[in-house]
């Protein structure tokens, strides 16, 4: 194996994996913590599409000028999605990083009374 | 661990060794501190000494300490003492828990002694980054040709 190409290697992002997440239950809001240490806010995206909430990320650490002795977390690829239930209002949900933790609320919806609807 | 592929003075071989090392005496030092699963870590070697990362998302600056003795460097974390760390007054119902909040102790061994001095740490992103320094004399030094 030449030195080039574990250079060339070590530019590379590892694969993608589903970061750890806690979720929080309110009663009236949903609280989605998920942990992306070292994450560049450039590349985080967070997406809601017909009920299912999507994120990703990326972190590059490697520093330049250095051989690694041991790498764990230097070049990761986030990507997770979830099911939003029922009585989650998709319209009002707030994205915050901090800390390394992405943090998500999501707003429940006022509880909906069953519609009657009249026979004619 | 000895490659016979690589030169016994060459720098590649040396680092491989220490590599595996730093390894061992890392998962060996874990595993007698009793914690579970350690924050994921990165080492990197320079001139000036190692770049040490760790991965502790959700930890607060004051749950977190770093102690350098002889050759290994120790990061300490703390657990959260109340469940929810928000200060809210009603208790969520935790429907997924998979973030570490508990406390670890994660040994590095390094291929050099530490100048504690002169080692800084920050904490930015979920991330603890300790600059470890060598101690001058072992540094590499240029020597002139007169």
């Amino acid at each position: 194996m030449s030195t080039q190409t574990t250079q060339k290697n070590r530019r590379n992002t590892g694969p993608t994996v589903a970061p750890a997440t806690d979720i929080a239950a309110y009663d009236d809001h949903y609280r989605i913590r998920i942990a992306l240490p070292g994450a560049q806010r450039e590349s985080m995206q967070v997406e809601s599409h017909r009920g299912i909430l999507t994120v990703s990320a990326e972190a590059q650490l490697a520093p330049e000028q250095a051989q690694p002795l041991l790498e764990e977390c230097a070049r990761q690829r986030w990507q997770r999605s979830f099911q939003l239930s029922d009585d989650c209002d998709t319209q009002q949900i707030s994205a915050n990083y901090d800390n390394g933790i992405l943090e998500l609320n999501i707003a429940k919806s006022a509880e909906k009374s069953p519609k009657k609807i009249a026979v004619t | 661990m000895f490659t016979p592929m690589f030169e016994i003075d060459s720098p590649v071989h040396s680092l491989r060794r220490f590599g595996d090392l730093a390894r061992l005496m890392d998962e060996v030092g874990h595993w007698f501190d009793g914690a579970q699963e350690g924050p994921q870590a990165n080492v990197y070697v320079n001139e000036q000494g190692a770049v040490v990362q760790i991965a502790v998302p959700g930890y607060r600056r004051d749950q977190l300490h770093v102690e350098a003795d002889r050759d290994v460097l120790i990061i300490r974390g703390e657990a959260d003492d109340s469940q929810d760390s928000s200060g809210e007054d009603t208790q969520p119902r935790m429907l997924r828990q998979e973030i570490s909040h508990g406390s670890f102790t994660r040994r590095i061994q390094l291929p050099f002694s530490i100048d504690g001095e002169h080692t800084e740490a920050r904490h930015e992103n979920g991330i603890l980054s300790i600059a470890v320094a060598k101690p001058v004399h072992e540094q590499p030094r240029r020597i002139a040709i007169a």
